[in-house]
């Protein structure tokens, strides 16, 4: 008799332990899905503050300022090109004695 | 057969085990007879303790009791998660108006620091701030507790004292973990581009939007904010997220404006270059898609010449002098720097005489009404001429006899009003308010002025004369370019009004507004072509003074006109103080855009030279826009062949 209510015992025991486990782990992990939550946060804040620091680098100001420094550009070769070039008025083929500013590629 | 004495042997008992009949026990016997009892006993009060435990559990768990839930809510922790507000984008999806968190240093002065002089620079230094307004801030609060303590008030515990600050400076904040000092967080809406802050508006402290854009937009850019409910520890750890106990907050949507952000540093660029140049105080620019009625750019600025006089009822005698002085003309008490979209739009609010440019309207709604047809000969009195009731007109061109078509190309005054006079008063304000004069536009910007459209009942026969010049009648440059869209819309849209607006057209929402027909399609195509001649007299002159800075690429159609200054005391105008514009359409045979420059009062040396003209001053930056924003726009340039065949059609007096 002493046995079995010692096996009763034990079992309560080992029950209680495994859910005070249990809990303590269910705790763990809400706490890590928290951290995990604030870091998520803290991310999406990141990437808004980076979102508007880009925005605010890509204005067409400020495209215009940085390429001010880096001289003339001339258009692509390609025939895409030849007609990005008559629509700047950077060549046409009526233009004479002028060679176009791009490579034939036709 | 059976055996006989088989049926008669008795029947052997069987043994009945009850406690009564069981038989006399031992004493060992007897004592495990008790242990077995109790132990019965024992495990049954067990269970029931067990099971009332249970029970207790539950009801903690499940009904708690008010000291208890008073307990349990302690360790509940609400937090709201605030959703992101939409961004607001230019056409293109460029970003013209963001939202991030920053981050502000709040202090509580209770726990503040001392010595505070050294906390003081030391926050100060970490934030980047003057030292000076760090402590006017902190200080102020902590004297002011000592002397909420001697009256018994309750203390202050919270000063805001700057922000929101850059991410560096917030860390430094965070690494100098000053006791009473945090960080809290804050948003923060950036606007790229300071031009189009009247257009994209703004928000208030608590991120809603005030203004603009940000207002009109409201529904779309606002978010739905989220909230989180756990368990947290006595040390404020979470422990866990009750179950339904995550709201995920959902972000505002982004909106798509109008304004192409290229578009608006060009015509920024050209309105300031025309700005400058003509000494003038000021100018107004508005680019629109006459397609859709999609407001492209939108500009406005205001210069500060030298020798300018305020006018008054003490400086109004000046006018009489000889050489008057240059008086303000152009007012903006609202104007901040700091928040450039509270500053005036005084494309939407402010009115003005459009003078000349009116006339293309007069002189359609003339030739739709069958009251003159373009080849009709005209006198225009060689430039000047006395109407029936004494008025004297002059015109800038003096011919004695011209076309109808001349009357606009040359901008007769005679002639139109002449003509205009064929038109009753019930006619002419008719023709006006038609196409959207006297009315909000409906752009959708606050403030917007409906101009001012003379009534019925004050219309006389001076205002019917001053209309078709285009004085008497104040319109605002957003109701121009609208109203100009029906001479440059093509197709079945030839001769409508479109729907101004600040936002994009979405692909589904083209075609979808009902059609406002203005005026017949080949009324509205044969006024195009009259105005292309304006355009082609301007780019010549230009040519000819040696202002052209390339040969014009795109066909174009336009009308310049110059008007005066009215004083505010509404007693005539100032003698030498003129508004000059602009407005064209291009390319001319399919226009995908039209602009608007308006030049406020161009300076005494334009005056003197009489360089103060619409296509003196504005004509230049209207020409230099559509030069520059069609080629981005991807528009093939007019060829040589187009403009011969157009110059040959209207030789031969078929209007394309």
């Amino acid at each position: 008799m002493f046995a079995k209510l010692l096996a009763l015992l034990m079992i309560g025991v080992v029950t209680a332990g495994s859910l005070l486990v249990v809990r303590q782990q269910r705790i763990r992990e809400a706490g890590k899905l928290m951290i995990l939550y604030e870091q998520t946060r803290s991310i999406d804040e990141d990437v808004w503050r980076v979102r508007a620091e880009i925005a605010a680098r890509t204005t067409p100001e400020q495209i215009a300022h940085q390429l001010e420094g880096l001289g003339p550009f001339a258009p692509a070769p390609g025939i895409w090109c030849e007609r990005t070039s008559e629509v700047y008025g950077l060549w046409r083929p009526s233009m004479p004695n002028a060679d176009p500013p791009f490579q034939r590629v036709w | 057969m059976a055996p006989q004495h088989a049926k008669r042997r008795p029947a052997i008992p069987t043994r009945v085990v009850t406690p009564m009949a069981r038989p006399p026990a031992s004493v060992a016997e007897s004592e495990a007879v008790r242990v077995h009892l109790v132990g019965r006993l024992l495990l049954v009060a067990l269970t029931l303790m067990f099971i009332v435990v249970l029970g207790r559990v539950f009801a903690l768990q499940v009904f708690p009791g008010e000291k208890l839930r008073a307990h349990v809510d302690e360790r509940l922790r609400v937090t709201t998660e605030e959703g992101r507000r939409g961004d607001l984008l230019d056409r293109r999806g460029r970003v013209l108006a963001t939202s991030r968190v920053g981050r502000r240093v709040a202090v509580d002065p209770l726990r503040f620091p001392e010595p505070y002089e050294q906390s003081v620079l030391e926050l100060a230094r970490a934030m980047g701030a003057s030292p000076e307004k760090v402590a006017s801030r902190i200080l102020a609060r902590i004297e002011a507790n000592f002397e909420r303590t001697t009256k018994g008030e309750r203390l202050i515990r919270y000063v805001s004292v700057e922000g929101p600050l850059p991410e560096d400076r917030a860390q430094a904040v965070r690494y100098l973990k000053m006791p009473g000092v945090w960080l809290e967080k804050r948003w923060v809406r950036e606007t790229m581009d300071t031009a189009v802050a009247p257009i994209v508006g703004r928000v208030g402290v608590d991120h809603n939007g005030l203004l603009g854009g940000e207002l009109y937009h409201e529904q779309r850019l606002r978010p739905d904010d989220g909230a989180v409910t756990y368990m947290h520890d006595p040390w404020g750890r979470a422990l866990w997220i009750e179950f339904g106990g995550l709201d995920a907050p959902e972000h505002g949507q982004d909106v798509r404006l109008s304004v192409d952000l290229e578009i608006q540093r060009i015509v920024m660029e050209e309105l300031q270059r025309g700005v400058d140049k003509a000494d003038a105080s000021g100018g107004r620019v508005v680019a629109l898609d006459p397609r859709t009625g999609e407001v492209l750019a939108m500009g406005d600025i205001i210069r500060e010449p030298e020798g300018l006089r305020e006018f008054s009822a003490q400086t109004a005698s000046l006018l009489a002098e000889a050489d008057p002085p240059r008086f303000r003309v152009v007012h903006d008490p609202n104007r901040d720097e700091t928040y450039p979209a509270l500053a005036r739009n005084r494309c939407v609010e402010d009115a003005y005489e459009p003078g000349s440019t009116f006339k293309a309207f007069m002189w359609s709604s003339v030739v739709e009404l069958g009251l003159a047809n373009p080849e009709e000969e005209i006198e225009t009195e060689g430039g000047a001429w006395r109407t029936p009731y004494g008025r004297l007109l002059r015109d800038v061109a003096h011919v004695e006899k011209q076309s109808w078509r001349n009357v606009l190309v040359r901008s007769s005054n005679i002639g139109m009003a002449k003509v205009c006079r064929r038109m009753t008063n019930t006619q002419a304000q008719r023709a006006i308010r038609r196409f959207g004069f006297g009315a909000p536009s409906g752009v959708g910007l606050p403030g917007e002025s409906a101009g001012i459209v003379t009534s019925s009942k004050n219309w006389s026969e001076y205002t019917h004369t001053s209309v078709s010049m285009g004085y008497e009648i104040a319109v605002t440059p957003a109701q121009m370019v609208r109203a100009f869209s029906v001479f440059a819309r093509s197709g079945a849209l030839s001769g409508t009004l479109p729907r101004i607006r600040v936002r994009a057209v979405e692909a589904d929402e083209i075609g979808a507004d009902p059609l406002h027909r203005v005026l017949p399609a080949w009324v509205a195509l044969l006024t195009r072509d009259a105005m292309a001649q304006v355009a082609q007299n301007l780019d010549t002159k230009l040519q000819r003074e040696g202002k052209a800075e390339s040969e014009p690429r795109y066909e174009m159609f336009g009308k310049s006109g110059t008007s005066k200054i009215a004083r505010p005391d509404g007693k005539g105008y100032f003698p030498k103080q003129y508004v000059s514009s602009f407005i064209a359409g291009a390319p001319l045979r399919n226009p995908q855009i039209v602009v608007l420059v308006v030049i406020d009062d161009p300076g005494p040396e334009q005056v003197a030279r009489g360089k103060y003209y619409g296509s003196d001053v504005a004509g230049p930056v209207v020409r230099r826009i559509v030069e520059r924003a069609l080629p981005y726009l991807g528009t093939v340039p007019t060829t040589r062949g187009e403009k011969n065949e157009r110059v040959a059609s209207a030789v031969a007096g078929t209007p394309q």
